[in-house]
């Protein structure tokens, strides 16, 4: 059936045609468009539900309802029971305004954390790899002016190893290096003062300490001898007996050496 | 390459002494007998025999390293002899470096508007004697002279072997020349006018600078320091270190240098533009017993710093003055 009679039919039932549409309708219905029996066996179906009264909860349904519902909240607890702690914990966090402010303030902190930490750890190891990566230049360079020909690019080399940190094995060694064996007194005397600064190193002391007996100069064994006197060196003693012994030593420098030596105790 | 080799060996004989020379004090007889025993006068005895180096150079420093008034009657027991001798360059023109190696004597090394590097030698020996001694030997022949002159690339060396026997050293050098000197006993240096990265060791002896320019290095033990520079190649560290004597430095006005300075005795400086600063914190280790100080040295910043210069000396002041 289309759909144009369709209203007119819901209408038909209803009673609630104009007596136009009515006579319309009438039309529809001797010209075959609606059939009659169809519309009739329409009205039976909407009489038979506006008929149907809505069934009435009986009294025992209402008294089941609360029994099951005391049932069910009797079960609740027992559920409730197997996490107490975390209940406990919802409370005191979501149970006051405190609580929220402080979850609040901790959720903000421990993100801020991880973003940081997660966010600036490649940066910051680029940073650490840029530096080791200087001091490994910083060390090629040392090196390289502590060989060169010239006694100001030693003195150079000599200034960037003093930069550079005592615990860097290959600057220490490249010092000592320098120390007995340039040809230059004063670049000797430049890597034992830079040397000096590192003598809380036990190593460093020792190697100080060797030392001693390969310095021909007299300048650089009175330094070295001044130097044991400031660590109070007593492992020095021998090493200084050794130039006291030399015939080649001049007898002023034996004198001083002798000097520092009783200031050793 | 050019290359020019001279090794001169010159023994004094007894033969030939020049008459001029013969001019003995009749008050001082000095005997040398083979045992190297010095007999001056019958009043005081000089035993020189392995400190004989030692000797020689106190009685340097009595007389200062002049042999002129006082120092005559030292003299006069010794002969002089000078040479002289002129090695070529084969860069003429171009920079170059001279290296003197001295275990006895003053080295001293000016510029000159030459071509060459001229170099002379002032040998001292013993005088040999004509008379004998009280124990009828007389003096024929004093130790040997041992000098080596080479040129290499425009380098020259000079080196003298044995410690016995004095020679001063008189040079002259083209202006850009770097030096590296080195002298031990009566060893004064002195530098005029050059140019150039200089090293410069003695022993006993002053080291002085004189309207040098460039970089220098210059350390001894007894004896002041006195640099004076001309110009200063920027960015260069400097370092003079002593043990007795002065270390005396004067720079251009405008130099830029940071000074790392360590004396016992008194620092000076005339320069408005110079700014002490606190020194490097002293290093300790107490857990160990370890402790250094760097309470001993001085540093200060001229025309707000620039290279390094250390100055070291224990019993002498330091000065920095504006040239």
């Amino acid at each position: 059936m289309e759909e144009k009679y369709m209203s007119m039919i819901t209408e038909y039932i209803d009673g609630t045609l104009s007596p136009e549409r009515e006579k319309e309708f009438q039309q529809y219905v001797q010209e075959g468009y609606i059939d009659m029996a169809e519309v009739e066996e329409m009205a039976k179906l909407q009489g038979i539900i506006l008929s149907t009264a809505a069934p009435e909860p009986s009294a025992a349904l209402k008294k089941n309802f609360y029994q099951m519902l005391n049932e069910a909240q009797s079960n609740e607890p027992q559920a409730k029971e197997s996490f107490p702690f975390l209940e406990r914990i919802s409370t005191s966090i979501f149970g006051s305004f405190l609580g929220r402010m402080a979850f609040g303030i901790a959720v903000l902190a421990i993100g801020l954390y991880f973003g940081t930490s997660l966010g600036n750890s490649s940066y910051k190891e680029e940073l650490s790899d840029l530096n080791g990566q200087m001091v490994e230049m910083r060390e090629m360079m040392m090196m390289a002016m502590l060989e060169k020909e010239s006694v100001s690019d030693r003195l150079k080399g000599i200034q960037i190893s003093s930069e550079l940190s005592s615990s860097n094995e290959k600057v220490i060694n490249a010092l000592f290096l320098t120390l007995n064996s340039d040809p230059s007194t004063n670049v000797r005397i430049a890597a034992l003062n830079t040397l000096a600064g590192f003598a809380y190193d036990p190593k460093v002391r020792e190697g100080l300490v060797n030392s001693i007996s390969k310095q021909k100069s007299p300048l650089m064994q009175v330094n070295l001898a001044e130097l044991m006197v400031t660590l109070q060196e007593t492992k020095a003693k021998d090493e200084l007996k050794t130039i006291l012994e030399n015939d080649q030593t001049p007898e002023e420098i034996k004198v001083t050496l002798r000097a520092s030596m009783e200031k050793i105790i | 390459m050019k290359k020019v080799i001279i090794t001169l060996l010159m023994i004094c004989a007894a033969i030939g002494v020049k008459s001029q020379n013969m001019k003995l004090d009749p008050n001082i007889k000095v005997e040398v007998t083979p045992d190297l025993k010095m007999t001056m006068g019958p009043d005081f005895e000089i035993d020189l025999g392995a400190h004989i180096e030692q000797a020689m150079s106190s009685i340097e420093g009595m007389f200062g390293m002049d042999f002129k008034d006082k120092d005559g009657k030292w003299k006069d027991k010794y002969q002089q002899d000078t040479e002289e001798l002129e090695i070529p360059l084969s860069k003429p023109g171009e920079k170059g470096k001279l290296q003197v190696e001295s275990h006895n004597g003053t080295v001293k090394v000016s510029a000159y508007s030459g071509p060459t590097v001229k170099v002379k030698m002032i040998k001292y020996s013993k005088k040999v004697e004509r008379e004998s001694g009280k124990d009828g030997m007389r003096l024929l022949s004093s130790g040997g002279f041992n000098v080596q002159a080479e040129e290499r690339n425009n380098t020259v060396k000079v080196e003298t072997e044995g410690w016995n026997n004095r020679i001063d050293f008189e040079i002259q050098v083209p202006a850009n020349f770097s030096l590296d000197v080195q002298t031990y006993n009566n060893g004064a240096i002195e530098i005029e006018g050059v140019n150039g990265e200089h090293s410069i060791e003695s022993y006993n002896g002053p080291i002085t600078l004189n309207n040098v320019g460039g970089s220098a290095s210059a350390s001894t033990y007894n004896g002041a320091i006195k640099a004076t520079f001309n110009t200063i190649t920027a960015n260069t560290p400097m370092i003079f270190t002593t043990y007795n004597g002065d270390v005396d430095l004067t720079v251009p006005s405008g130099t830029k240098l940071s000074t790392k300075m360590k004396t016992f005795r008194d620092i000076f400086t005339d320069f408005e533009n110079f700014a002490l600063q606190k020194t490097t914190p002293q290093k300790s280790k107490e857990g160990n017993g370890y402790k250094v100080k760097y309470e001993d040295w001085v540093e200060g910043k001229l025309n707000g710093g620039g290279a390094e210069v250390t100055m070291e000396t224990r019993n002498g002041n330091i000065y920095i003055r504006k040239g």
